[in-house]
């Protein structure tokens, strides 16, 4: 790239890339700054490059939180979370450069990116975490140890879109994720959060089993052996001498072990004067105050996260997660309304005994091909295969697809189930054959009779036991 | 002529005379000590007790007026297994403002689990561990540190007792305000296991229960059994607690009597423990205790004959009892053999067979005269009844057998302080002070 700076105000050019430069005493429009190729940010006031980085990759548009960020000279930031936000130092103006190659860079790999959302409430987040990882070309989300968050980690692709005080949700959208089979986790640590707000900012303390003060003093027991005499050692110790006296005997004590020993420790309440040796211990969130046992504290595992394979492909290809593909002129259920429909024919099937059948036909090799080809190239197979099945269908019958490479279907009164599955799976391989010659699909398939079935859930899994595992 | 026309004619032809010198033993020392003196002080006590009753009911009057707080100790060790029937039974008592105390001594089974859970549910106020064991005399002194009692009373975790067994043992201090420690009636749970079982059952009757209404009725009374007994806190206080074991019972009722301080039987009072099953197990019990009676009655408190400050005669005479009946009759005895044996040998098995005789007709005639005085169910006095004529091989031989060898391994070589009943360490330090 031609280095060709050029610097007026609070624009920087460098070629054909320009980056807006930011600093604690310039105001600016957020809508304005999406024309720029990235963000310089020069200052070394700590507070102010946090929330602004925060704020970049917080922001609700692509055109703002893909974009580069780069950190005039060096501030040496405590803030680990900081550096996760950035992209990099300009110390010189050589460095302009490496940042113009990178901002162009994100810019190329962010038409990559495919515009779809996954549904559900953390959807959006999840994939602004994801275009960001794509960028970036990282591999994995990893927790930050950070005193700001209110649970002391910070996953800094996320934690932008919550306030610091909403930090536990990010762990619920990391949870919905790996449910959905987007992110894989690797355990990095386990922590203990309140039960009423999950701060993890507690405070544990030892506290009086009657009055739960925590103004308690422990004092070791001392044994004097020839008397049998045994209290707190503050019975044993004399006001003007170091040695520990007996009070019983009146003995001096000399040797620990020989003369005397400690078996145990006894505290004392300050508060509500009683004696005890088992303290409790209590722990108070110093976010809302609430002071609670400890076996009332929530658990919360610390991952780090690596995109699986359909994490990766969901990014370039779009989000498609047991819901129907929304295509309303097939006959393709959305993935509760066909739980529901089984559930309803295996009721009445085990009363009326007749021949009913749930089919899963497994496509092998549909997300490479949709790695291949694009999202809507899969799309558009994903219809004519169901057009084929549909044709095979009565009214009554019903199909959804699953996990994007599953198709389930119910056949109603069939006489040959075998025979007609078969023929359904010729004709689907005839179709890929026949419009994608370089295409190699696999199909699989398994059925199971609706009147030997306990359940939906318990007859899906034993046909997809079947199908990938035997 | 045979063996029997032989003895018949030995006893028909006695007289007298001959019968006091072949059986000057039982005479003196048995039956005119242990019956005919113990029924004249029982008659007494019936009289006595009488005269009493309306002073006894003010003092239990004031007791239950007045509620005082009463701190209740269970030293132990590996004793978690009897801990809830015990808490079952104290929850069940007609004196109900108890501050209850257990001291788990170094435990190593789940004692120290069952005592915290326990104590978490407030069935118990305090539960103490030791981690390291320190004895018993030094577990039931961590509990007297914590209690805030009037009274206290120190329990065994093995026994249970009756519903309204402290309320009885508390009345005799608010009877007389010089009484420092009153011992319970402990009786014996499982007489029905095994015969070791059934005649310590008729011992414990006869030498616990009876022996100690005339002991206290005497002011001689001098062994607050360590299973049920109740201490004054301030006199409990002024000794100190309990001293090293084994027969720290003994011995703190000792140092309360030269203290000034009355101790008294309590009959009412009653407490169950089990006792040794096997006469194996009963014979190491009983090693334990007539060695502690060389140790702390000769040695430890041989002060109390000795014409000092706090000589006192009640003191001596209790001591003087004790000594004469329990180690100087234990020899007698064997002297007495050896008299029959130098002088009468051709008579010796007539005056043995004669002997066991004697001792089972008397002992049954004790057993049902002394029946009288006895707080028991007919049901157990009836059960024990065909155990009683082989009384006099338990209390005549084993027992004997068994003092003797105490005595001997106590006097020459201080065994008792290698009793593992007590921590070596304890043993160890209470051996190099004497004490």
């Amino acid at each position: 790239m031609e280095m060709n700076v050029d610097s007026t105000n609070s624009v920087v050019k460098v070629g054909k890339i320009s980056f807006f430069k930011i600093n604690d005493r310039i105001d600016f429009l957020w809508n304005a700054l999406m024309v720029y190729d990235g963000f310089i940010i020069d200052s070394s006031n700590a507070v102010f490059i946090r929330t602004l980085a925060r704020q970049i990759r917080g922001h609700h548009q692509p055109e703002i939180y893909l974009k580069g960020i780069f950190l005039m000279g060096n501030p040496n930031l405590r803030d680990k979370a900081v550096y996760s936000l950035i992209d990099g130092f300009i110390l010189a103006n050589e460095d302009l450069r490496m940042a113009a190659n990178r901002s162009q860079d994100y810019f190329l790999r962010s038409l990559d990116i495919h515009a779809s959302v996954p549904a559900g409430v953390y959807g959006p987040i999840i994939k602004k975490a994801f275009d960001l990882m794509y960028t970036r070309q990282n591999k994995t989300l990893a927790p930050i140890r950070d005193t700001h968050s209110i649970i002391g980690y910070n996953f800094p692709e996320l934690s932008v879109s919550f306030e610091e005080n909403e930090e536990p949700q990010v762990l619920d959208a990391l949870d919905w994720a790996e449910k959905e089979g987007l992110i894989w986790p690797d355990f990095q640590e386990r922590i203990y959060v309140c039960s009423s707000c999950s701060g993890g900012f507690l405070s544990f303390r030892e506290v009086c089993p009657h009055c739960k003060s925590s103004n308690i003093d422990g004092e070791d027991l001392v044994h004097h052996f020839p008397c049998a005499y045994i209290g707190p050692v503050s019975d044993f110790q004399m006001e003007d001498s170091t040695v520990l006296n007996c009070p019983k005997c009146n003995k001096d004590l000399h040797h620990i072990g020989v003369d005397y020993d400690k078996p145990a420790v006894i505290n004392h309440c300050n508060n509500c004067d009683s004696i005890f040796q088992d303290v409790y211990v209590k722990a108070k969130c110093m976010n809302c105050e609430n002071d609670m046992d400890v076996q009332y504290l929530k658990s919360r595992n610390i991952n780090s996260y690596k995109l699986t394979k359909k994490g990766r492909l969901a990014i370039t290809t779009g989000y498609n997660m047991n819901v129907s593909e929304g295509e309303s002129d097939l006959t393709l259920q959305s993935m509760d309304t066909f739980m529901s429909l089984l559930r309803y024919d295996i009721i009445r099937e085990g009363r009326e005994l007749g021949d009913d059948v749930l089919t899963g036909i497994y496509f092998e090799n549909l997300n490479d091909f949709a790695m291949q080809f694009g999202d809507f190239r899969r799309q558009s197979l994903i219809r004519e295969i169901a057009v084929i099945v549909q044709q095979r269908l009565n009214d009554l019958d019903y199909m959804c697809l699953e996990q994007s490479n599953i198709l389930w279907v119910v056949i109603h009164d069939v006489k040959n189930v075998e025979k007609a599955i078969e023929n359904l799976v010729k004709e689907i391989k005839e179709l890929i054959e026949q419009n994608l010659p370089s295409v190699k699909l696999t199909v699989l398939f398994e059925y199971n009779h609706l009147q030997a079935v306990a359940s939906a859930e318990m007859c899906m899994v034993d046909i997809k036991r079947k199908m990938l595992v035997e | 002529m045979n063996v029997f026309t032989e003895f018949y004619s030995f006893v028909t032809n006695i007289g007298f005379e001959k019968f006091f010198r072949y059986f000057y033993f039982f005479v003196i020392f048995e039956f005119f000590r242990f019956f005919v003196l113990e029924l004249f002080v029982l008659l007494y006590w019936v009289g006595a007790r009488r005269a009493r009753r309306g002073a006894m009911q003010e003092a239990h009057l004031e007791l239950m007026t007045r509620r005082p707080l009463v701190s209740v100790v269970v030293p132990g060790k590996n004793e978690g297994k009897h801990l809830f029937k015990l808490v079952d039974s104290l929850r069940k008592q007609t004196y109900t403002n108890l501050q209850i105390i257990i001291v788990d001594d170094g435990s190593d089974d789940d004692t120290p689990i069952i005592g915290r859970n326990l104590e978490r549910r407030g069935y118990i106020d305090l539960f103490l561990r030791n981690d390291v064991r320190g004895g018993k005399a030094s577990a039931a002194n961590l509990a007297l540190r914590y209690a805030r009692g009037e009274i206290i009373v120190a329990l065994d975790a093995d026994c249970n007792y009756l519903p309204d067994a402290i309320e009885k043992i508390l009345i005799p201090f608010y009877y007389d305000k010089d009484i420092g420690g009153v011992g319970g009636n402990v009786q014996v749970y499982n007489y029905n296991e095994s015969v070791a079982t059934a005649l310590q059952a008729i011992e414990y009757y006869d030498t616990i229960s009876v022996g100690r209404i005339v002991s206290s009725e005497l002011g001689l009374y001098r062994v607050i059994s360590g299973a049920f007994g109740a201490f004054r806190k301030e006199a409990i206080d002024k000794i100190g607690g309990w001293d090293v074991g084994p027969g720290m019972d003994g011995d703190i009722s000792v140092k309360l009597k030269k203290l000034g301080y009355k101790v008294r039987f309590e009959p009412s009072a009653v407490c169950r423990t089990n006792v040794p099953n096997t006469f194996k197990k009963l014979a190491k019990q009983r090693l334990r205790w007539d060695k502690s009676l060389i140790r702390f009655r000769l040695r430890k408190h041989m002060d109390v004959f000795m014409p000092t400050r706090a000589f006192l005669w009640i003191n001596f005479f209790s001591f003087l009892d004790n000594v004469l009946y329990s180690i100087f009759l234990n020899f007698k005895w064997y002297f007495y053999i050896g008299d029959m044996f130098i002088n009468f040998l051709s008579f010796l098995p007539f005056i043995v067979v004669t002997n066991i005789i004697l001792y089972a007709i008397y002992n049954v005639f004790k057993y049902l005269v002394f029946g009288l005085f006895r707080l028991r169910r007919m049901e157990a006095i009836i059960y024990l009844l065909p155990f009683v004529p082989i009384l006099v091989f338990y209390f005549g031989y084993f027992l004997r057998i068994v003092r003797t060898r105490a005595y001997f391994q106590e006097f020459l070589f201080k065994s008792s302080y290698d009793d593992n009943w007590n921590p070596a360490k304890s043993s160890k330090a209470a051996k190099a002070l004497r004490i």
